[in-house]
């Protein structure tokens, strides 16, 4: 250990109140090399925290790191010294960094503690050293010097903007830009007519950069004279774009003219960040100048243009948007329909019914949607009066809107349709009224399901049925339960107990639980498949014992395959105890099918007891490789547990 | 499908962009004068794309901009060759020809006229570097979250999107999956009343993706990786194969461990569902946990971090520990939602069946996040997560992570976003450039 590093050990022991067990944690760090364990640093880290924590002075520790700095320690520890001086180093440090700049192995390290170190002691530090660097150190320190925001660097940086060094002369603007104010901007003004592209180009956005500068800290007559230098044709197109932009921030309406002007640019990047620029500024003159602009714009300027009349929500936009449903471009018309959506009004909605029952493929998907967006107390209404008033597809188009709007008022509209002589009219009416209609409406449609011609239709009917039952937090299934017990036909006898088991209610238990015990295997059947979709576990001890020794196999796989579903839920069990009810439903599996199904479920619930039971079928050749993949699960779980613990 | 119109989008930029590399042989060229006119068929021309970082996450970006219609990859760029290739044999094979061009430097794709936009799936360390080029070339942008390793960048890449007009999109992906949007618009609705407090459970832990880590003292580095490039603004450091793919998230050089990986995620989807996109958090305080196992990885292990938002709102984001799930939880004085990429669930239950009326807040629909972001180069319309939001998305993370490493409760101002009186803190918000790079 050098001399340097034993005295220094001493100098920090003798400090009053510091405890002496950071001596052999530096002496480790002063050695530190990479790839060596991290620990030392580890600690040190801590140390720093927990000073910084409790806001205590590190005017001790950050002596220490500079002396580090100028003993023999590794490079790897100097690194680690400099990393830490640029967050608890002050002007104390600058000295000591400054020395470390012109060396090539030290100066990236010294340079990342300078840039962060606040004060005019580190920016003073770099720009001393700037003179006499060169290559990557030179334009290190004139980055760090453009991120210190460093006024006094100003100076120095202004001829380099012109080197023949094409790195410093990059960094150089780049750094001006970001320093911003009048002398930088004058330095870069001078240097956009001795420059040449590309340096001219960097240039001009460093300017265009000091220009925002300017606009943010109140000089918004500077700023502009900087776009309006630099936004003219000739300049390139995205120099173009940013002094563009500068202008509609800076200027407001005052460069609704300009942008307007460059909505026509035959460069397509600067039209269309002209239209967004346009688009950006409030105000009615602004929309004007949009709508104006639509109609003499290329296709692909007019969709860019009607979608940001759309996000200005501006009603002025709404008619361009329904002249341009006409539009020859796919694009437009997508464009408005989509716009129509969100700017779309009252008499939007035949408009959009229409496209969505005449058009095709996107376009109808979009009037579709639009339809079902559309916002206004007004629209509701309109939708329920259209349906009265209109015929087919645009009838059905209107008839699906009631339905995804959720419209309440359209129901008696709806169960007139679900009466329909039009097969088409009927199932969307009815699909409709699941979210239409309300308990009150279920007499109304237990007696249209009663009537429905044919088992397609009893079962649509059977589903809105259940679903609005289902609204209420207890579904009222009497009447259907009283359907089903005085229904002489099988096949509706099953659909009444579908019904009933789709909603869930607890007064349906009962009524499936019986339905297990019916001679007709189409009810047993019906019975099994709605305990299987019940929403709680509650059904399991039914379908165990119809697994077990129902008469019918094909009914015991079914019952198999619902107690696994039901397993399956979230219950208040263990792990341990679901892998003894999954070990059962295991023992009854009689097909690779349902054994894959209760190997694939086991993961769920890892703990011994479930792998054990996937190890059981390891030598079960049908279903080997999702055994093994059921044990490798659940055994990378249990490890992972171990561990967290 | 009516024939597409080989118009100008790039004829628009020949002859106009000073320095562009030459474009002799695109087949999109058409005169100047033939750009204005409006055909007989749809003037939305094929978005021509480059993908600059083809591993892992980029690899799948290749995958998803070469399903998407309408989308032409001509370009993939890469410093691991093999990662390269992979891309452009991927690319070849879909559109069974060999035109894919191969680079290794970025600063050579930004350069082509003839490309549209750009996906970005390179290191975190690297997003502000290649991100504002980017956007000062005049490219719109699908970046990879976080936004960017540090506050600082990502600010710069919000001022750089902004300045040029540049369509941006995050992958902050679960935006775009409907079970997600379905409890940001519940949440929003009010359907469990005021919220008081959101849980984000992030994954914790250092995970050795390939079972690499253990491979963390400096060696050689293998020839088909530049890894004086891969380093990049990062400070110097000797190669390892724990230091690189995959695993550099875990060293706060390149990346911000777990917390910064998914503050993108579930902080996203959390402030999605809060109505928080354009603002941020009162104070952050955080904690973590940190091992020195490894030679390479210095990021915490395990972390919790509380933000305080107005109006009392709490949010804790934590990682490595049991009593959060993962996912995002929004908890209200009427109920829960709890979401996540394995399902959604509520209580009470029937919350999650409540629609959304047409008058009440509807979250924008998405197809696909890869698609949302090319409808928006084409409408120029916002994406369903632009750079500013993802600065405020990953701002919980920034400040928490300063908090985790300076021991410090951080006091920020959500509107001028500046840490409060903590000039040592403020510190963090950026870090240094190795040379020559800079933003």
């Amino acid at each position: 250990m050098s001399k340097i590093l034993i005295s220094l050990l001493c100098a920090f022991a003798a400090e009053a109140g510091r405890p002496a067990s950071l001596e052999p944690l530096l002496e480790k760090i002063a050695a530190y090399e990479y790839g060596q364990s991290r620990e030392p640093l580890v600690e040190f880290d801590a140390y720093v925290r927990g000073s910084l924590a409790r806001g205590e002075k590190l005017d001790g520790l950050e002596m220490r790191l500079i002396q580090f700095l100028k003993a023999r320690t590794t490079l790897a520890a100097k690194d680690f010294a400099c990393r830490e001086l640029s967050l608890i180093g002050t002007a104390a440090s600058a000295p000591a960094l400054a020395a470390m700049l012109p060396r090539a192995e030290t100066s990236e390290m010294a340079r990342y503690a300078l840039e962060r170190i606040p004060g005019p002691e580190a920016a003073e530090a770099l720009r001393k050293a700037l003179p006499g660097a060169s290559g990557r150190t030179r334009v290190g320190i004139v980055n760090s010097l453009g991120e210190r925001r460093d006024a006094r660097a100003v100076p120095l940086l202004r001829p380099l903007v012109i080197s023949r060094d094409a790195a410093v002369a990059e960094a150089a603007a780049a750094a001006l830009g970001k320093i911003g104010g009048k002398a930088a901007a004058a330095a870069l003004d001078a240097a956009l007519v001795r420059t040449s592209d590309p340096q001219r180009t960097r240039v001009a956005a460093a300017y265009i950069r000091c220009a925002d500068g300017m606009a943010a800290g109140g000089d918004r007559a500077g700023a502009l004279r900087i776009y309006a230098r630099l936004g003219i044709p000739g300049e390139p197109p995205m120099i173009r774009v940013a002094a563009l932009r500068g202008l509609a921030r800076t200027a407001g309406k005052g460069a609704i003219g300009p942008l307007s002007r460059e909505i026509e640019s035959s460069n397509r990047l600067v039209q269309t960040a002209a239209i967004r620029f346009l688009a950006g500024i409030p105000g009615p003159e602004a929309t004007a100048a949009l709508v104006e602009a639509v109609p003499r714009l290329p296709a692909e300027g007019r969709v860019i243009a009607l979608s940001a009349l759309v996000t200005r929500g501006d009603a002025a936009g709404r008619q361009l948007l329904v002249d341009a449903l006409n539009s020859g471009a796919p694009a437009v018309r997508l464009a408005a329909l989509e716009g129509l959506g969100k700017l779309g009004d009252e008499s939007s909605v035949l408009v959009l019914a229409g496209a969505a029952a005449t058009r095709e493929g996107a376009e109808q998907a979009a009037a579709r949607e639009s339809l079902y967006a559309l916002g206004g107390a007004g629209i509701d209404p309109a939708i329920v009066k259209a349906i009265g008033s209109t015929k087919g597809k645009v009838r059905i188009e209107l008839i699906r809107a009631a339905g995804e709007r959720g419209i309440a008022a359209a129901t008696d509209a709806l169960l007139a349709g679900a009466r329909d002589p039009d097969r088409e009219i009927r199932r969307e009416s009815v699909r409709a009224l699941r979210e239409t209609a309300g308990v009150s409406s279920a007499k109304s449609l237990l007696d249209l399901m009663l009537a429905a011609e044919g088992a397609s239709e009893r079962r649509e009917m059977g589903r809105t049925l259940a679903a609005v039952l289902k609204k209420s937090g207890n579904p009222p299934i009497g009447l259907v339960v009283a359907a089903y017990q005085s229904a002489q036909a099988i096949p509706l006898r099953a659909a009444l107990l579908e019904v009933i088991g789709q909603t869930g209610s607890g007064d349906a238990l009962p009524v499936l639980r019986s339905g297990l015990q019916a001679d007709h295997r189409e009810i047993s059947r019906t019975a099994i498949l709605a305990l299987s979709d019940w929403p709680t576990p509650a059904p399991m001890s039914d379908l165990l014992p119809v697994a077990r020794s129902d008469p019918d196999p094909a009914n015991q796989v079914l019952a198999l395959r619902g107690y696994l579903k039901l397993v399956a839920l979230p219950s208040g069990r263990t792990a341990a105890e679901t892998a003894r009810l999954l070990s059962e439903a295991m023992a009854l599996a009689k097909q690779p099918g349902e054994k894959k199904a209760v190997l694939a479920l086991l993961p769920g619930f890892p703990c011994q007891e479930s792998l054990q039971v996937a190890r059981a079928s390891l030598g079960d050749a049908t279903v080997a490789g999702e055994a093994r993949m059921a044990v490798d699960r659940i055994s990378r779980a249990l490890s992972i547990k171990k561990e967290s613990r | 499908m009516p024939a597409r119109r080989q118009i100008g989008r790039r004829g628009f930029l020949r002859g106009f962009l000073n320095g562009a590399a030459a474009i002799a042989g695109s087949p999109h060229l058409v005169p100047a004068s033939a750009l204005r006119a409006e055909g007989p068929t749809a003037p939305s021309d094929t978005i021509t794309v480059a993908c600059i970082g083809t591993g892992w996450q980029g690899g799948n970006n290749v995958k998803s901009m070469l399903e998407e219609p309408g989308v032409r990859l001509l370009a993939v760029c890469d410093i691991d060759a093999r990662h390269l290739e992979s891309a452009k044999s991927a690319v070849d094979q879909k559109y069974e020809n060999r035109d894919c061009k191969t680079y290794h430097d970025f600063e050579e794709v930004l350069a082509r006229a003839d490309i549209d936009a750009v996906v970005l799936s390179v290191p975190d360390h690297w997003h502000g570097i290649v991100s504002v080029r980017a956007a000062e070339a005049g490219k719109d942008i699908y970046g990879e979250k976080p936004i960017a390793h540090n506050f600082a960048e990502a600010k710069a890449i919000c001022e750089a999107v902004d300045r040029h007009g540049r369509v941006w999109q995050t992958g902050s992906w679960q935006r775009s999956v409907s079970q997600f949007r379905h409890a940001c618009e519940l949440v929003r609705n009010g359907r469990i009343g005021k919220v008081h407090r959101v849980e984000v459970g992030l994954p914790g832990g250092l995970t050795d993706f390939d079972g690499l880590g253990h491979l963390d003292a400096p060696a050689p580095p293998p020839p088909h990786l530049d890894f004086d490039r891969w380093l990049g603004p990062a400070p110097e450091a000797p190669y390892s194969p724990a230091r690189v793919h995959k695993t550099w998230r875990w060293n706060l050089d390149y990346g911000g461990g777990m917390l910064m990986d998914w503050v993108g995620h579930h902080v996203d989807t959390a402030h999605w569902g809060l109505g928080l996109d354009d603002t941020g958090p009162l104070e952050v305080e955080g904690h973590g946990e940190f091992t020195s196992t490894n030679r390479v990885w210095n990021a915490p292990a395990k972390f919790r971090v509380t933000a305080t938002y107005a109006g009392g709102l709490t949010m804790v984001i934590s990682g490595g520990y049991d009593d959060i799930r993962r996912g995002a939880k929004w908890i209200g004085e009427e109920g829960w939602i709890w979401v996540d990429r394995s399902g959604i669930e509520a209580q009470p239950r029937n919350v999650l069946g409540s629609r959304i009326l047409p008058e009440e807040i509807h979250l924008e629909r998405s197809s696909g996040h890869h698609h949302n972001f090319i409808e928006c180069v084409r409408t120029r319309r916002q994406t369903l997560t632009p750079a500013h939001v993802a600065l405020r998305s990953a701002t919980p993370g920034y400040l928490g992570l300063i908090s985790i490493l300076t021991g410090r409760r951080i006091r920020w101002d959500p509107v001028k976003q500046e840490i409060l009186g903590d000039p040592v803190a403020e510190r963090w918000l950026q870090r240094p450039m190795r040379s020559p790079w800079h933003v």
